[in-house]
């Protein structure tokens, strides 16, 4: 099931603007900017506690509610950046606390968290107002990377050189360089490596690869071809004396960073 | 839509026919028993006249000379196409109102006793029909034979003129009625066409609509109660379905949600020690399985319940089959397998991409683990007839014939150690069987230990008038 996330909107556009003037007049407002405020309302305990952890090692600060009653109330007198919302709850539907809070806030950015994966429900899910759409089971790496991208949307991204360790892409010229020497990669490596350039020090699953590198649905055919196309890639790169820099986490994903 | 239309008339016809046919019948009855009523009728009338031409016969008899009868009347009594003899007991003529040789010799002698009648038909040499009329009288204590006879042919000219006239009018009736029947079948059916066509849309797309009862007590109003009543049992069963897949979605999903969050957490840490990483990581890759598998399984729920309905486009099968082997091709590199595409120019088929693509990929996928390296793979696409199809053949070890029934089965593995290895479900040949026939198509497999497999994906061709596709739905109509 393909799907892709609805396209800048005007609400966040006026979001980002917002913050962007909050951040102008002050020091103590821009302290709010740079941490990020999260709601999660999720009613099974262990992905709370779990979703919790990994968003509070990433720096953001946490919220929690465990039935949709409590979610809205919080939701409804505190402001939150991001709510993380589960569709079914005890006591409220998360439809319901959806509509509910897009009558009067529409800054507020919503993403689904929900075991409900068809077109239909994404398309409801996104019609009520959420901005992002993600189906259980998840990888936490992958809510991590969406929460980035929904907190950095309508901001340029204008990067025309990626670096990491001794390994310099140039996107324009779409040319790798380790160490100065040149590395011939495919188009879709490069595509590949530049991905995870730009998750460095962050994991990466396959869901989010095949998604957001192949454009397409994860299925047992296309692990294995994710699977060749890393091993590929990782023998390029490598170098005699070199670290590695692309790790597989079993279970996990990909990740790249420096070797501890 | 042809075939519906065609039923609909021969309907109506068979109703105009059955209509015409009791028509026909009754009056062929009629006409039957209107010139038997006439007929006798003329009959009795001509034989009254007979009855009446010997009465007056036998008035004209007198006692002649010699104690004889003779004839007492003009010679010429009576006049054209009327006969009258008169014989006595001796057999002598009495007298003839014609010249010439006694036409009704060959009658048998009339019955003695008196005013008993007989009556013959007779046919003269020129093929004039007769009736004639036979009887004794007692004139004078004497016995006579009277012999009266008319030409038949006002009463034949009657029946004729009747005949003529029916022979006009029947026709010209049943053509009316024809028309009539038509009209009136076409009329009738006419609401029972506007059903139908509301049915059609219903049982297509919407499933929450029903139809409008106009009058419950009729025939129709009974018809639309029953399938409202279906369409409501359908629609519950759909729902129920719908929140079938939703409720074990969520059930299913959860606690796997649980595990990986709470998995990856720990994984992120790296202060865990290497042992207990190596336990969460394999846990996760089991995860992944069961995730993998639950997937697969809801969308077969889903297939079975007829809930999912393709997004068809028209698309050329040669280049889907490209696009997708252009995909999996790594995989077939490092194994050094060669694929060996042929496609025909122009294979036009209405498919759901992504529902057709997982059938494809599937296939191709196991045709890729099965070929041993170096092994070739060849996808063939063409055109026969009304189908398209694609063929993909593996230099794999082959199917038994045991196991090529069962292969589309759901978890059926022929090896089991092997195809747990490569990690799939179990379940990726039920679901290409089933992405291929919600197309409207079908998958062929043929095999031979040894030699190995060929499983071929038959489609139909997108019709040639890219403006009406056709919907997938129809055949379930014709």
């Amino acid at each position: 099931m393909n799907f892709e996330s609805p396209t800048k909107t005007n609400k966040s556009r006026l979001k980002d603007m917002i913050i962007r003037q909050v951040a102008k007049q002050g020091p103590s407002e821009s302290q709010l900017v740079t941490t990020p405020t999260v709601l999660v309302i999720e009613d099974e305990p262990k992905v709370v506690q779990s979703v919790k952890q990994a968003l509070t090692d990433e720096g953001y600060h946490v919220s929690t509610a465990m039935t949709g009653e409590d979610g809205f109330f919080l939701a409804s007198t505190e402001a939150f950046d991001v709510v993380i919302l589960d569709l079914m709850l005890p006591g409220r539907n998360g439809l319901d606390i959806l509509e509910a809070l897009r009558r009067t806030d529409e800054h507020t950015l919503v993403m689904i968290l929900t075991a409900r994966d068809t077109v239909e429900d994404r398309v409801l899910g996104l019609d009520t107002g959420a901005d992002d759409y993600l189906v259980k089971p998840f990888a936490i790496s992958e809510l991590l990377a969406r929460i980035r991208v929904l907190l950095r949307r309508g901001k340029p991204d204008q990067l025309f050189h990626l670096r990491f360790a001794d390994l310099e892409l140039d996107l324009v010229a779409r040319e790798t360089r380790r160490d100065g020497r040149m590395i011939e990669l495919t188009g879709r490596e490069f595509d590949l490596l530049a991905y995870l350039l730009r998750h460095q020090g962050r994991f990466v699953s396959r869901e989010m690869i095949a998604r957001d590198v192949w454009k397409e649905t994860r299925a047992t055919p296309l692990d294995n071809v994710i699977d060749v196309h890393f091993m590929r890639l990782r023998k390029k790169i490598a170098r005699e004396a070199c670290e590695k820099l692309i790790h597989t986490i079993r279970g996990v994903g990909f990740i790249m960073r420096r070797e501890r | 839509m042809m075939k519906s239309e065609h039923l609909f008339r021969s309907i109506r016809n068979r109703i105009t026919l059955w209509h015409l046919g009791v028509l026909i019948l009754t009056l062929l009855v009629y006409g039957l028993l209107s010139q038997m009523f006439l007929w006798k009728q003329l009959a009795d009338e001509l034989e009254a006249r007979l009855a009446d031409d010997a009465e007056l016969a036998e008035g004209f008899l007198k006692l002649g000379e010699g104690d004889s009868l003779v004839w007492g009347g003009h010679r010429d009594w009576q006049g054209p196409g009327r006969w009258i003899e008169i014989r006595a007991q001796n057999g002598l003529w009495i007298y003839r109102n014609y010249i010439g040789a006694p036409l009704f010799v060959s009658l048998p002698p009339a019955s003695i006793i008196p005013h008993e009648k007989t009556y013959h038909s007779f046919s003269l040499a020129d093929g004039r029909k007769l009736m004639i009329l036979q009887e004794t009288h007692q004139v004078g204590g004497k016995r006579v034979e009277i012999l009266a006879a008319r030409s038949m042919s006002r009463v034949f000219e009657e029946m004729r003129h009747l005949f003529l006239a029916q022979m006009l009018l029947f026709p010209l009736i049943v053509f009316l009625a024809w028309g009539g029947g038509v009209f009136i079948a076409g009329r009738v059916l006419a609401p029972l066409k506007k059903i139908i066509a509301r049915m059609r849309i219903i049982s297509a797309d919407r499933l929450k609509e029903r139809l409008a009862v106009d009058n419950p007590d009729d025939e129709l109003g009974q018809l639309s109660i029953t399938f409202n009543k279906l369409m409501a049992k359908l629609d519950h069963s759909f729902e129920q379905m719908k929140l079938f897949t939703a409720d074990a979605s969520h059930e299913l999903r959860t606690p796997l949600a649980a595990i990986r969050s709470v998995g990856e957490v720990a994984l992120r840490s790296p202060e865990n020690d290497p042992c207990c990483r190596e336990a969460i990581a394999s846990m996760l890759e089991e995860v992944e399985k069961m995730t993998r598998l639950v997937n697969d399984l809801l969308a077969l729920a889903r297939s079975d319940s007829g809930i999912v309905r393709p997004a068809l486009t028209t698309s050329d099968l040669g280049q889907v089959v490209e696009e997708e082997i252009a995909l999996l091709r790594v995989l077939a590199e490092e194994k050094e397998q060669r694929i060996l595409v042929e496609t025909e120019q122009s294979c036009p088929v209405r498919l759901d991409r992504r529902i057709f693509r997982q059938a494809f990929s599937n296939i191709l996928h196991n045709a890729i683990v099965y070929t041993p390296p170096n092994g070739d793979i060849r996808v063939l696409t063409g055109k026969d007839g009304d189908t398209v199809f694609v063929e993909i053949s593996d230099s794999g070890p082959g199917i038994s014939p045991e196991h090529q029934t069962r292969i589309f089965d759901r978890f059926y593995r022929v090896d089991k150690v092997r195809s747990r290895k490569t990690g799939g479900t179990g379940l990726g040949l039920a679901i290409a069987k089933w992405a291929v026939e919600i197309h409207g198509g079908r998958i062929e497999l043929v095999s031979e230990p040894g030699h190995g497999s060929s499983f071929r994906i038959l489609l139909p061709t997108a019709p040639e008038t890219p403006g009406l596709p056709p919907r997938h739905d129809e055949e379930d109509y014709s």
